[in-house]
């Protein structure tokens, strides 16, 4: 980094120096922090599914050996399941407080669409995260959602990118969980990022 | 510049003033994160062990009549059950985004108590009907 430490992205994110203001916890009360620790477990745990998780035909079978057969698999699908919970009430908690702290307004505003984006992300990913449970809820949940796409003009396809062809009994699809591992939860891991550095960029240096 | 420089008041050696409010070293920021990320951790941990977590109903077994979406989508589930799939499903959740997307516009408009008032509103009716379909069905 060396003279231009304070220009690059770690210096944005990391500064050397910060105001006595900035200490406060009631600023944010580490809601949005919350959230990005959230996704740390979740990354985390996520990672530790795939290597025993199958999509598909096979995906409430392989569940349910991970939950009852291998050490500890039940508490790491639990884990990953309550974090999810978790990260979705914070998202929407610390939205609560960027709005009554009036921190959406001008200078800020891509800060707040980046915020509202990965909101939208957040819920998805945790629907999504529902289908792949292979059982008949999550079959019935992507029922609902698939019956949603194609009432649009040209839904059918949107429907199958997104969903695949899932069962009545069965949400998981490889497609599903594609979006699921890798494109919505990529996009949310990059969005954070970003979302942190125009923060700090900002001059926002609080408790996360 | 370096006169300047040279006649500044000594700040101590962490803290420098700046403006209106002094400067601490990121160390004292850190501090409170840490402490926070522990005790949230121990939440989720305590959370994951006390409650345990359901498979689905096994897509084997025989078919039970399920309409039930995740309590995220709860909302959405009790209006498509009231009104129109493209109503429910499409016009009143992408028009609540909308409102979220130019909620900074808003704030030019008509004020921040408004604006806090839009959002209160729009809060509270998609998480009442969350609450709603979760414990009504």
């Amino acid at each position: 980094m060396g003279k231009q430490g304070n220009n690059s992205f770690m210096g944005h994110i990391r500064p050397r120096q910060i105001r006595t203001g900035a200490l406060r916890l009631r600023a944010t009360f580490c809601l949005g922090g919350f959230s990005f620790l959230a996704f740390i477990v979740l990354t985390i745990t996520g990672v530790l599914l795939l290597f025993y998780y199958q999509p598909g035909d096979r995906a409430f079978a392989s569940l349910s050996e991970l939950n009852s057969v291998l050490p500890y698999g039940g508490f790491v699908r639990s884990l990953h399941f309550w974090a999810g919970q978790m990260m979705v009430i914070s998202v929407f908690m610390h939205m609560v407080r960027v709005v009554w702290s009036r921190a959406y307004r001008p200078l800020r505003e891509l800060n707040w669409i980046t915020g509202v984006v990965l909101f939208g992300l957040t819920v998805i990913l945790d629907y999504s995260g529902y289908l792949l449970r292979g059982g008949q809820e999550s079959g019935a949940a992507a029922t609902v959602g698939q019956a949603l796409f194609t009432s649009l003009p040209g839904g059918q396809a949107l429907a199958t990118v997104f969903f695949g062809q899932p069962s009545p009994l069965n949400g998981s699809t490889l497609n599903m969980f594609v979006w699921h591992a890798f494109i919505l939860a990529g996009a949310v891991g990059f969005l954070q990022l970003f979302h942190f550095w125009r923060i700090r960029r900002g001059g926002g240096v609080r408790p996360l | 510049m370096d006169l300047l420089e040279g006649e500044r008041t000594q700040a101590p050696a962490e803290v420098e003033q700046s403006g209106r409010q002094e400067k601490v070293p990121l160390i004292e920021l850190q501090v409170r994160e840490y402490i926070g990320t522990f005790l949230w951790l121990g939440f989720l941990l305590a959370l994951t062990a006390s409650v345990k977590v359901p498979l689905d109903s096994s897509p084997k077994a025989a078919a039970v009549s399920i309409s039930k979406a995740p309590w995220v989508f709860g909302a959405i589930q009790w209006l498509l059950q009231q009104w129109p799939a493209w109503l429910s499903g499409w016009v009143l959740p992408l028009l609540s985004m909308a409102v979220l997307f130019t909620l900074p516009w808003w704030g030019q408009k008509v004020g921040k108590m408004w604006v806090w008032i839009i959002f209160l509103i729009l809060s509270l009716v998609w998480v009442g009907l969350t609450f709603l379909y979760m414990f009504m069905g």
